[in-house]
Formats: structure tokens, sequence, C-alpha cells
């Protein structure tokens, strides 16, 4: 007899399965796409795999009714929208943050951030969602930049708004250009995900 | 009489008749076989020339599909000899390099570690590689990492088997340099893909475009004399009190391959 019940084996295999597709993203960075430059600057791949990771999960939070929404104040309606980041998108950028942390000289904050921050701006309902992803991805990753210079000035880091100018847009801009690449199968397997919870229910 | 006269009339009748009949099949049979002669000949000349013609046409198709088969067969030939060419190349290009590289670490008098880049820093911030040798091999942290052509940066982390180099173009390394036609001494700074600079030269310093910049090695990291890069360019930096001197480093840090690590020699 088995020690976890079905539904958290499913669970425990669909978090194996993503944690091997996260790894081998990583190397894919480090040995591949870190020798593959445009003017000098890198693609992200963790980064807007995190993004796409992060809309296309979104969160794991109920809508609110109609009937909530007119009976909440301003700031319960912040404090909702606040809260209703993507969780698993935190946590595969976590996951990518604490695989930079092993080369890097500081934790990349930035990246669990803007995954749950992605949440907010979920794709699932929108039809043109492949083509959305673009736009949302290039802003994003403007975002994550922001932060991750500000983190840098903080630790007293020369030259960190000169390097923001030069690496920000091209990045922005080859980060937006996978994306759709990334979202494709990352939407199939979230459908089939739910395809399959919802046969077992 | 009458009778028989009549008789005879029929007789010779019926023979005209019989004549005039076999003429007329003559008539008619003679041409008509001489049509169905050449119409015969006619046939088997169409056939003869369909035949031909498919024939032809097969051979046509054959020697096409032949040349085509040829064709690809060739241009795979061609694929895997352009491969096999790239390959020696880059093991050529590899060997030269390694040979340099064992000249070097004959010359030096520190212990030296030859080891590979494995990968480079995963985002834009941080300019450092990884390299595939670590303190099961003797690597330390702080050790230095030069190349053939010059200095490459630091280890600033190690772990069993790998260690983090940061390079020389990172803002946060800095190296200490001489330029060796004025024996000017000066502490380098990167400065990501621009060139690293020399800050806080005293004014009137007679620093020209060329001259070669190489380590100064005082600190038992770094080897002395090694080149580091030649001076790019001298202005006065921004409250216009000292100089600074822009160095375009002599080894290019985005095309790494292999380097040689000389643990500090207070671990020697």
């Amino acid at each position: 007899m088995s020690i976890l019940s079905i539904k958290s084996r499913r669970r425990l295999g669909e978090i194996v399965i993503a944690g091997g597709i996260l790894l081998v993203a990583w190397f894919i960075q480090l040995a591949l796409l870190s020798k593959l430059t445009f003017s000098q600057v890198l693609c992200n791949l963790p980064l807007a795999m995190t993004i796409v990771w992060g809309a296309t999960f979104g969160s794991p939070m109920e809508k609110p009714t109609p009937d909530e929404l007119r009976v909440a104040s301003v700031g319960e309606v912040m404090a909702r929208q606040l809260i209703s980041g993507s969780l698993s998108g935190a946590l595969v950028g976590g996951f990518f943050a604490a695989l930079s942390f092993s080369v890097l000289p500081l934790y990349p904050v930035a990246y669990p951030l803007i995954g749950w921050i992605s949440g907010y701006f979920s794709l699932k309902n929108f039809n043109q969602a492949a083509f959305l992803c673009i736009p949302l991805v290039l802003l994003l990753t403007f975002l994550a930049e922001i932060i991750m210079a500000f983190q840098l000035f903080l630790m007293g880091r020369p030259d960190v708004a000169g390097h923001f100018i030069t690496i920000s847009f091209p990045e922005a801009l080859l980060n937006a250009l996978i994306a759709p690449v990334l979202f494709f199968p990352m939407r199939g397997w979230f459908e089939y995900s739910q395809w399959r919870r919802a046969s077992y229910e | 009489m009458a009778r028989n006269q009549s008789e005879i009339e029929a007789q010779s009748q019926s023979i005209a008749e019989y004549v005039f009949l076999v003429m007329v099949v003559l008539m008619v049979a003679v041409p008509a076989s001489g049509f169905v002669l050449s119409a015969q000949a006619g046939l088997a000349g169409l056939f003869a020339k369909g035949a031909y013609q498919v024939q032809s046409t097969r051979d046509l198709a054959q020697r096409l599909l032949d040349s085509s088969n040829r064709i690809h067969a060739l241009e795979r030939q061609l694929a895997q000899n352009e491969l096999e060419l790239t390959r020696l190349k880059q093991q050529s290009r590899d060997s030269s390099r390694l040979r340099e590289l064992l000249n070097l670490k004959q010359k030096s008098e520190r212990d030296t570690i030859a080891a590979e880049v494995v990968a480079r820093n995963p985002d834009n911030w941080f300019e450092q590689v990884v390299i595939d040798k670590g303190t099961d091999d003797k690597v330390t942290k702080g050790s230095a990492v030069i190349s053939v052509s010059g200095v490459v940066g630091q280890v600033v982390s190690c772990s069993d088997h790998a260690s983090v180099v940061r390079l020389l173009t990172d803002p946060d390394q800095k190296l200490g340099v001489v330029i060796s036609r004025l024996g000017l001494t000066g502490i380098l700074v990167g400065n990501y893909q621009n060139s690293a600079h020399i800050e806080y030269v005293p004014v009137g310093t007679n620093v020209d475009v060329g001259d070669k910049v190489v380590c100064l090695g005082k600190a038992g990291t770094f080897p002395d004399n090694h080149p580091v890069g030649t001076v790019a360019a001298v202005r006065r930096d921004a409250n216009g009190a000292s100089m600074q001197i822009d160095v375009k480093l002599s080894d290019n840090c985005y095309d790494l391959s292999q380097v040689l690590v000389l643990p500090p020699l207070s671990n020697n």
C-alpha cells in the first residue's frame, strides 16, 4: 500500500517534471545561450520562463463575485489584487534565483518577485494570448531589470544606471522574441494538467 | 427454238452478272488490301514511335533520378566534409592554444592549474565565467586566472569541481597594473564591454596611446609583468583634477576556452 494518495503522487510527479524542465532551461542558459549575444547582451531564458510561467498558470485564488466586489472597499480590492499573484511563478522564480545564487554574488530577488507579479496578468482567458505574451514579457523584463538594478545600487555596485540603459532594451527584446516559443508548450501542459485533473475528479 | 434462245440469253446474262460481280469484288478488294496494309504499317510505326518515346522518357527519368541521388549523396558528403573541416580547424586552434598555454605553464615559476571555461554567467549584470577546476584540483578563492594573451580575472568562489571567475571586465574587479614604458602604477577597473580604465593618474604624466600595460604583481596573486592591455585613450576625468586612462584589454574575455589558474603565492 502506498504512503501517498493518488492525488499527492500526481502532484509530486508534476513537481518533479517541472523541476527537471527548469534545470534543463538553466543548463541551456549557462552552456548555450550565454554564447549567443545580441550587441554583447544575453537573452535571459530563466527570466522569460518565469514570466511566461506566472502568466500561464496564474493565481490560485478564486475570482471575486460581482457581489463581493460591490461590497468591498477600495483598500480591500487593492489588497486582494496584491495577493493575487502567481504562487507557482514566484516559486519558479525563486528556484532560478537560487540557481543563480550559486554563480552570482547575490540572490536576485527580481526573479521570484517578477514571477509573482506576472500572475496579475494571467493569460488564461485570452484568445490572442500567444501574441499578448510578447509585450508582457517585454515590459516585465524591464521591470525585473529595474528591480535588479535597484538591488545592485543598494549593494553599491558602480555604474548601475549606465549599464541598465545598455542592457535592458536588448535583453527585453530578446526575451520577448522567445516568449511565444515558451508559451505554446506551457499552455499545452497547463491545459493537459487541467484535463487530467478534471478526468480524475 | 425460241425457248433455247431465251435460255441462252438468261445464261449469258447470269455469266455477265457473275463476271461483273467478280470485277466489283476485285475492284474493291485490291485497293482495300493495300489500305489495310498501309494502315497496318502506319499503326505499327505509331506504336513503335510511342514505345520509343516511352522508353526514352523512362531512360531520361532514370537518369534524372540517378543524377538527383548522386547530387544528394555528394551534398551529404560535402556537408560531412565541411563538418570535418570545422572540427579539424577547431582542433587545430585548440591545440595551438594548448601549446601556447603549455609554454606559458613551463615558463611560469609558480604552480599553475590548466582549466577550461565551461559556462558564462547567466545574466547581463556580472562578468563571470565558470571553469572546470575546483578545490579538488587545488584551486582556491582569490587565485589569479590568466591566458596566453593576458590576465583574465580572479576566482571568487570554488566548489569541489568548479570555480567562478570574475573577469577583468567586471566593474568590481580591480587589478594593480604598471605602464611598463614609464613605470607608472595604477589600479585598473573593469567597465563591462567598454575599455577598462586606470583612474586617478596624476595630471602631466607622459602616457601615450599604445603604451603597454602589464600586471604589477606585488601582492603575490597575479604574475608580475604579464600583459593586461594597451592604452587606448588618455583624458582628464570629470572634475579635471586627475587623468583617466582607457585600456584595451589584451584578452578578449568573451571568447575564452582554456586558461591557467595561479593559486596565490601564500598558498604554495
